[in-house]
């Protein structure tokens, strides 16, 4: 089920109401009522899948339970390898089977030594690397003795398919999430009026910025050939956009969502494209992924190999990185996109303290400093967002060559002044509330209630008016 | 929980009265803006008679035909046309491909979205027995285009004389034409459609009851096209001829007149120099 959908619509109040008016004397029965309904919201996609979030669920509270009681570390270990095996199993076959066999097949023909694998060509299930990496921690946090396992079964399997982040996010650990659905909810005026604000706001830049500009994305990407590298840069200037307002929109509404049944979810956007480096880009964006990937895969790795000393940081970096960009997807294209962004990075580590020098000194060159530091990093992120949208690593080198190629800086094609316009008035909104959870807190800003009202009502309006056709949330691939 | 329900359902309320105040509206701007035509003839139908009758050529005509328009839409065009206009004749489209089940299908399949926006101020859909309807995205082109906003103009229904290019010839992809109208996605053919018979039998009594000279017309079809058509649609269309000759209607078939290639844009197109030309011909042996 779509959030942008009119089942949504229908399903999300008579949740609310069964939720609150008929469950709301028995914690079991709310967390029962949720579990149903999150997989009655999975279902809807592919019922046939449900099987697997069933199992993984299944296998994870067994091993933390296991877990719980043993202390021997060696079967501590295999239990813990149970649990990885399971959910990262799961996810090769049905994300990384087909690409790593294509592979194999394709480099073995380069050497001149063709051969043939089996591909499977099966359809991936929606949000499998979103609930995978869920459940995942829960397995890890226990073994690393950071979380008591729970023994309520309906909490747990609550916990893993939570129907407003099961899909796309935001990645809650255990830790967070699994202690909320233990203790009674709450339900306080504030929070659920808020928690309807954010969806607002999610909705707005899903709706109307995020799929007006995959219009023109997807034009821009099929036809790059006949464009001028004005257009082209206007194309990537809508993909960045596009992939924002969408996964940070998605959020949005899946945070505001959860607010509404009296639970808090991890914040995952914070104005990221304000960032002037992309280290800290990546400490805005996408924040529950790039967290998971730091507490299981940087901070240990930082941990083994510390006897490399300086260099530790560059390969923690480095393999992290190349893992986050395969998590986006099997393609080469994501690859390449794990790979620059960890050049990136090693180079923004290489050159810290100088950096560091420069920010704190408040000479001439600090302001145009920051500014540089800003543009470099969108130029940047710009650039290696193509890696997003092609269809393959040639797709996305021809598309650049093209840009610096196709040197009519005059004729551009597919610009539309009001998307535009609206995506400045994001950029100024973002801008204002920068502290804020996000861009409809307005209270303090804004006191009489009616002038609120009347911001909500236009931006109703605006999704009805000016959303763009349908389009699913780019992050349900991945 | 109670300032929250009593907040939200007031904005809701709110938001309520606004879509229904605009719909009022633009239920008054549908009345005002029903098409009033100052001409005799009226010339209707799909994209057959859209490409090859140029309504300039009549003293008084017009053309609203457009393309892949079945016979129960054009139904209700004529019923809102003739709230408001003195029409004496029509000029209705009747080819193979008008009875064919691939017409069923325009409120379900690609040109659903097309046909919603075209239809929503006139639409009868009630009175579609057994066709399938895309009923969540008609009720959200209808809401968007009544609720939101005050529109003056609702009125995308009318069509008018295409002119087809005619220095392009596409005759050499003559099967995709035909498949298209008769063979369905598995290789099979369609049927003919008995809903495209029963409002064509409501347009004839409809004209009948308001004294509207009919008159059914065949467009001129390229043989390639005429060669493919199933025996089944012949057969009907042969004995719709019968059965409306009786009932007193006017039927003009051109669909095996004689015209050179370079007169059709495609198989079953006619393009602008064809359509001159056999726009002069009906004039000069019927009219």
């Amino acid at each position: 089920m779509l959030f942008n959908s009119l089942e949504f619509a229908l399903f999300l109040p008579i949740v609310f109401a069964l939720y609150w008016f008929v469950c709301n004397r028995n914690l079991r029965l709310q967390n029962a009522l949720l579990l149903a309904a999150s997989y009655f919201f999975y279902g809807w996609w592919d019922w046939r899948f449900l099987s697997l979030i069933i199992f993984s669920s299944f296998v994870d509270y067994i091993v933390g339970l296991q877990l719980g009681k043993q202390e021997d570390d060696r079967i501590r270990w295999r239990l813990l390898l149970v649990s990885i095996i399971v959910n990262l199993g799961f996810l090769g076959v049905f994300k990384y089977y087909d690409f790593f066999a294509q592979s194999f097949v394709d480099a073995f023909t380069l050497v001149g030594v063709p051969f043939d694998i089996a591909r499977l060509n099966w359809i991936l299930p929606v949000g499998i690397s979103f609930y995978t990496f869920q459940t995942l921690s829960y397995s890890l946090d226990i073994y690393n003795r950071e979380l008591e396992p729970t023994k309520d079964i309906v909490s747990f399997f609550a916990f893993v398919s939570f129907f407003p982040q099961l899909v796309a996010g935001p990645i809650e650990r255990a830790s967070h999430l699994l202690p909320q659905f233990d203790k009674k909810r709450d339900f306080t005026y504030d929070n659920a009026v808020d928690g309807l604000r954010q969806m607002l706001w999610g909705f707005f830049k899903k709706v109307v910025i995020a799929d007006n500009c995959a219009v023109y994305v997807t034009m821009i990407f099929a036809s790059y050939e006949d464009l001028s590298g004005i257009t082209l840069i206007m194309g990537a200037v809508y993909l960045i956009f596009q992939i924002y307002c969408d996964f940070s929109g998605y959020s949005d509404i899946a945070i505001g969502t959860a607010r509404l049944f009296g639970f808090n979810l991890t914040q995952n956007f914070n104005n990221p494209y304000f960032s002037t480096s992309t280290t800290e880009l990546w400490r805005r964006w996408h924040m529950s992924l790039s967290t998971w990937f730091r507490d299981y895969v940087f901070t240990p790795l930082m941990l083994r190999y510390r006897h490399l000393k300086k260099k530790t940081a560059y390969i923690a970096t480095f393999i992290t990185f190349v893992l986050l960009g395969i998590w986006h997807g099997a393609n080469w294209t994501f690859v390449v996109f794990g790979l620059l962004q960890s050049v990136a990075l090693c180079l923004e580590i290489y050159t810290r303290k100088r950096r560091k020098k420069l920010k704190k000194s408040k000479n001439f060159y600090s302001k145009p400093y920051y500014f540089g530091s800003w543009l470099l990093t969108m130029v940047f992120w710009l650039t290696v967002s193509i890696l997003f949208r092609a269809e393959d690593l040639g797709h996305a080198w021809d598309y650049i060559v093209h840009i610096l190629t196709n040197t009519d800086w005059v004729s551009i094609a597919y610009l539309d002044v009001i998307l535009i316009g609206l995506i400045g008035l994001l950029m100024i909104i973002e801008r204002i509330q920068f502290e804020k959870p996000h861009g409809l807190v307005l209270d303090g800003l804004i006191k009489p209630k009616i002038i609120r009202w009347g911001v909500y009502l236009i931006l109703v309006l605006s999704v009805l008016i000016l959303g763009g056709p349908q389009q699913e949330f780019v992050y349900f691939q991945f | 929980m109670k300032s929250f329900l009593k907040d939200t359902l007031l904005f809701i309320a709110f938001l309520l009265t606004y879509f229904g105040l605009n719909y009022g509206i633009n239920q008054y701007f549908i009345q005002l803006s029903s098409p009033q035509i100052e001409k005799r003839i009226l010339i209707m139908g799909d994209s057959h008679i859209e490409a090859s009758i140029d309504p300039t050529a009549f003293p008084s005509a017009i053309s609203v035909a457009q393309s892949v328009e079945p016979y129960f839409i054009s139904y209700w065009k004529l019923k809102s046309i003739m709230h408001k206009s003195k029409i004496d004749t029509l000029i209705l489209g009747f080819s193979y491909n008008n009875l064919a089940e691939s017409y069923d299908d325009v409120l379900h399949n690609l040109w659903c979205l097309e046909m919603f926006k075209r239809i929503y101020p006139i639409a009868e859909l009630n009175t579609l027995k057994g066709l399938k309807i895309k009923w969540k995205e008609y009720g959200l082109r209808k809401f968007k285009n009544m609720c939101i906003a005050p529109r003056p103009n609702h009125v995308f229904y009318m069509g008018d004389f295409s002119g087809l290019d005619s220095t392009k010839n596409n005759l050499d992809a003559y099967l995709a034409n035909v498949s298209r109208h008769f063979s369905k996605s598995d290789g099979t053919n369609f049927g003919v459609s008995s809903t495209s018979v029963e409002f064509l039998n409501k347009i004839v009594a409809f004209c009948q009851t308001n004294n509207i000279k009919l008159i059914l017309v065949g467009t001129p079809l390229h043989e390639k096209y005429r060669e493919n058509i199933p025996s089944n649609f012949e057969e009907s269309y042969a004995e719709l001829i019968n059965t409306f000759q009786k009932k007193g209607v006017t039927i003009y078939n051109y669909s095996e007149a004689v015209f050179t290639d370079t007169d059709f844009f495609d198989v079953d197109h006619l393009n602008i120099k064809g359509a001159k030309q056999f726009t002069a011909s009906l004039i000069r042996n019927n009219f």
